[in-house]
């Protein structure tokens, strides 16, 4: 960050990359460092690194601190919080688990490419195309040969998102977290049916909704939640990896720094719903 | 401290939890607003132009004529459909014996909005009295309005208005000994658990004689999407347009 501008929401968005980086870099640097069995720095890490940036881009985003896009980032926060929870219990095994799943993942994906390759024909083969394969075999080779590579079409863990946060002692993050947030992930009518339509509150129509676009209150709370998430996956770290922070934790300078005059009055119409049929 | 089971009564039929309700051989759900008040709303029109009790009586007084001009029909006389599934013969005999017996002038005028207002009402063959439109859209929703909400006294009120039928048409009884609600506390006194007893039975027992009718949903189709066209949306929030 090197906006310097006085406007106070620009100090809290460089006050709280300073914030999450330096929490970041430290637990990172606490990773013993290990080239050869390389997975777990670069899991662990990776995954860390993952949960700082989906909470610095909504910080610096306060237009997406409404109903329809941050529940997006805040699905995947809970959802790496879970998956970071679960790997830290069994570190060797569980990193090479997720690396191995993920590389299968792309196995398959690079099959789908030369597959469309092969049907568009020999004479023709579009150069773009062949330079992406190139360069994704390129990645997958440099990590694990292709025919080594199994293709797993499963859960990664072999475990429910469920059942992983029920062996880490937070079932809760999926109930109360995962689960709600999941309704606007996958675009299921509990969302729709909400921020995708407006109820017409004419009895003559039967309170009927009809889709439309419009603009959903904004809310701090969401960049609240984001600090929380992250906060919640330090303490996690801190806890299984043995490690005393020197700095402030994300929640704690959003509850100090954080803009409180981003919430909007008007409910959206769910709390209006006509009674019962 | 033992915790509660979730979804209790539910039974899980693979990755599905089926309501009790649902769990019923041959249970078919009805719903009120949809498919229930289009059919009843005759009935509220007559209770909104001369209130409960003596709507009661007329309507009471046109279920007797109705049995007798409808001779096939033994079932189902508080809804409108059940009118409009008669023969010719059979509605012309129905107007007949209501001008004889002095109620159809009465009954135009409480269902002409009905009539005026929507040209497949399966009540059309009544006529209507001589009103204005502007009425007529006027009253039809506030009638609407009213009887909208199944849990307040007028909706309560209609939904008694099947088992009223069915008392008149003796397509129903029961026995002496059977611990019936107080059904007149939903009047005199609607807040008492009385009146909520009374409710729960008579919305109970609507569902269940709907659903036994099994009425053709078009009259219902027809209203509601008559009234897409009468009236305008009342939205809440503004959108990007």
């Amino acid at each position: 960050m090197t906006d310097t501008s006085d406007d106070p929401f620009d100090a809290f968005v460089r006050g709280y990359h300073e914030v999450v980086l330096s929490g970041f870099r430290e637990r990172r640097d606490h990773i013993q460092r290990e080239v050869y069995e390389n997975h777990i720095p670069e899991a662990v890490g990776g995954l860390l690194a993952r949960q700082c940036t989906l909470s610095l881009e909504l910080s610096q985003a306060p237009a997406m601190w409404n109903g329809h896009i941050a529940p997006l980032i805040l699905r995947s926060q809970v959802d790496a919080h879970i998956t970071i929870s679960w790997v830290l219990e069994d570190l060797a095994e569980r990193t090479l688990k997720y690396i191995h799943y993920g590389l299968g993942q792309e196995k398959l994906f690079i099959e789908y490419l030369e597959a469309s390759q092969r049907d568009e024909g020999a004479d023709d083969n579009d150069p773009d195309l062949e330079m992406l394969i190139k360069a994704r075999k390129s990645w997958l080779n440099a990590q694990l040969a292709d025919w080594a590579t199994d293709v797993n079409v499963g859960s990664w863990s072999g475990k429910s998102v469920r059942e992983m946060a029920r062996e880490t002692g937070r079932e809760s993050d999926y109930r109360f977290a995962y689960v709600p947030f999941s309704g606007p992930v996958h675009n299921m009518w509990q969302h729709v049916g909400i921020y995708n339509v407006r109820w017409c509150r004419n009895p003559m129509h039967k309170f009927h909704r009809t889709a439309d676009v419009f603009e959903a209150p904004l809310s701090a709370d969401y960049m609240y939640r984001s600090s929380k998430y992250l906060s919640q996956t330090f303490l996690r770290f801190d806890d299984k990896l043995e490690f005393d922070s020197n700095h402030q934790l994300p929640i704690d300078f959003f509850v100090e720094h954080g803009p409180t005059d981003y919430s909007t009055d008007e409910p959206v119409e769910e709390f209006s719903e006509p009674s019962e049929r | 401290m033992k915790k509660d089971k979730l979804l209790q009564g539910h039974k899980q039929i693979g990755k599905r939890f089926v309501t009790p309700m649902n769990q019923l051989p041959n249970f078919r759900s009805a719903r009120y607003v949809d498919d229930m008040l289009p059919e009843l709303i005759w009935v509220a029109l007559m209770i909104d132009r001369i209130d409960y009790v003596p709507a009661a009586r007329q309507f009471e007084s046109f279920c007797k004529i109705a049995i007798d001009a409808l001779d096939e029909q033994r079932s189902g006389f508080a809804f409108a459909s059940t009118y409009g599934a008669a023969s010719d013969d059979e509605k012309s005999e129905l107007v007949r014996k209501l001008d004889a017996a002095g109620l159809l002038e009465d009954v135009r005028e409480s269902i002409g909005p009905l009539n005026r207002l929507y040209p497949t009402s399966p009540l059309a063959f009544i006529g209507m009295a001589e009103a204005e439109s502007d009425d007529c859209l006027f009253t039809m929703e506030d009638c609407v309005g009213r009887f909208i909400n199944k849990h307040e006294t007028p909706g309560i009120v209609l939904n008694g208005m099947i088992l009223t039928s069915e008392l008149i048409t003796e397509t129903i009884s029961f026995s002496a000994e059977m611990d019936l609600p107080d059904f007149n506390s939903v009047l005199t006194d609607p807040d008492s658990d009385s009146a909520k007893h009374a409710g729960g039975f008579l919305r109970a027992h609507a569902l269940s004689s709907f659903g036994f009718c099994e009425l053709d949903s078009k009259w219902a189709r027809d209203f509601w999407n008559r009234n897409l066209e009468l009236y305008k949306c009342d939205f809440e929030t503004s959108s990007h347009d």
